[in-house]
């Protein structure tokens, strides 16, 4: 379309060919072009004949490898429970008014299992040293005797190991109501006779 | 310089940087101004003129004479700003054509933009165009390229380019004429 043709079908168009884009450039930028497009090949070129090879897409994942890897460092390995840090101000006041409570001995503890055995290896001895008919029914007050009497010198701790095979399969849970034990051992023992 | 000469250079190690700077020299203006008219913005251009004189020199050695050397490397620098195009537009996950009225907005605060109003309504009137119609109409209308030289470098038959620029001219006129 020669320039007439467009007077005639696009006159504006026509009128404002003169004047061109309106677009410029920085002052001297075709003087240096041909330097940074040298620069750039010459850049591309030595990144090219290093003969080092990277795997595919490696450099598009890189960032996320490396975001991934600072985020596993960020976070310990050992989980606490959830709201563990907010409360373990108050669990640690608790633990130390538990420990400045004076420790009381509890009777149950301690004597439920010496009674166990004392029973027991009571019962084994009169088997043993049983200076009677095994044959004939043994009154107690015989027994009580006997006992007093000195026949007996071992305690009940070297009877509880003496027989700990068979002390370890008696169950005194359902045969010994430990209420009654212990108001027994409260009421009958003295204090100081449990630590002579 | 001879086209023949200057590509047997070109295509020659022992005399490619040379004639490469020699080619640059003859061409980096034009080319820098077609394809500054389809990205708009002088960084974008710049960029754009960089990669496809890369592009040339790393393939020059395809070259096979079909066409001449100025349309092969105007074919690369038309195929460079239009991916360029794209790839901005998909970078920010939008068409083609929104980006061309974004570039084209942006023109009112470029320092490197001179064109008083008319001129600046121009250029939001082409920015309405279809990409070939556009590209067809910055060759004829601003650049002055001859049909078969057009037809050449962006292999469509001259009837096609004629229809495209008649078209592209009568848009153009009516969009200024409304404003």
């Amino acid at each position: 379309m020669t320039l007439p043709e467009l007077k005639h079908i696009a006159p504006i168009l026509a009128k404002i060919q003169k004047k061109g884009s309106g677009f410029s450039i920085p002052e001297n930028y075709f003087d240096e072009i041909e330097n940074a497009i040298s620069d750039k090949l010459f850049t591309a070129t030595l990144s090219n004949t290093s003969g080092h090879k990277i795997p595919e897409n490696y450099l598009e994942q890189l960032e996320n490898t490396v975001l991934s890897k600072l985020e596993k460092e960020q976070t310990p390995n050992q989980k606490v429970p959830k709201g563990y840090f907010d409360s373990i101000e108050d669990q640690v006041f608790n633990q130390l008014a538990l420990e400045d409570k004076p420790k009381v001995i509890s009777l149950k503890k301690y004597w439920i299992p010496v009674a166990a055995a004392a029973a027991a290896s009571l019962a084994l001895l009169v088997s043993i040293y049983n200076p009677f008919s095994t044959n004939q029914n043994i009154k107690v007050s015989e027994i009580e005797q006997w006992i007093d009497e000195g026949n007996i010198e071992l305690n009940s701790y070297e009877i509880a190991e003496l027989y700990s095979d068979e002390l370890e399969n008696i169950s005194i849970e359902n045969t010994i109501n430990t209420d009654d034990l212990e108001d027994y051992l409260n009421n009958e023992i003295s204090e100081e006779s449990f630590y002579n | 310089m001879d086209d023949k000469l200057l590509v047997a250079q070109l295509q020659d190690k022992r005399t490619v940087d040379q004639a490469f700077r020699s080619l640059m020299t003859e061409y980096k203006e034009r080319l820098y101004w077609h394809i500054r008219k389809i990205v708009l913005n002088h960084d974008d251009a710049d960029d754009v003129l960089q990669n496809t004189f890369i592009k040339v020199y790393h393939n020059i050695q395809n070259f096979k004479g079909d066409s001449k050397l100025f349309s092969w490397m105007y074919r690369i620098a038309t195929n460079e700003s239009i991916t360029f195009i794209k790839k901005r537009a998909k970078s920010q996950q939008i068409e083609s054509e929104e980006l061309q009225q974004q570039l084209v907005n942006n023109l009112e605060a470029d320092v490197y933009f001179d064109g008083d109003e008319i001129q600046l309504k121009l250029q939001h009137a082409i920015a309405q165009l279809p990409q070939k119609q556009r590209i067809v109409f910055n060759m004829r209308y601003f650049d002055n390229m001859k049909y078969d030289a057009i037809s050449e470098i962006l292999e469509t038959s001259v009837g096609g380019l004629k229809a495209n620029y008649h078209h592209a001219v009568k848009k153009i006129e009516k969009i200024l004429t409304q404003n």
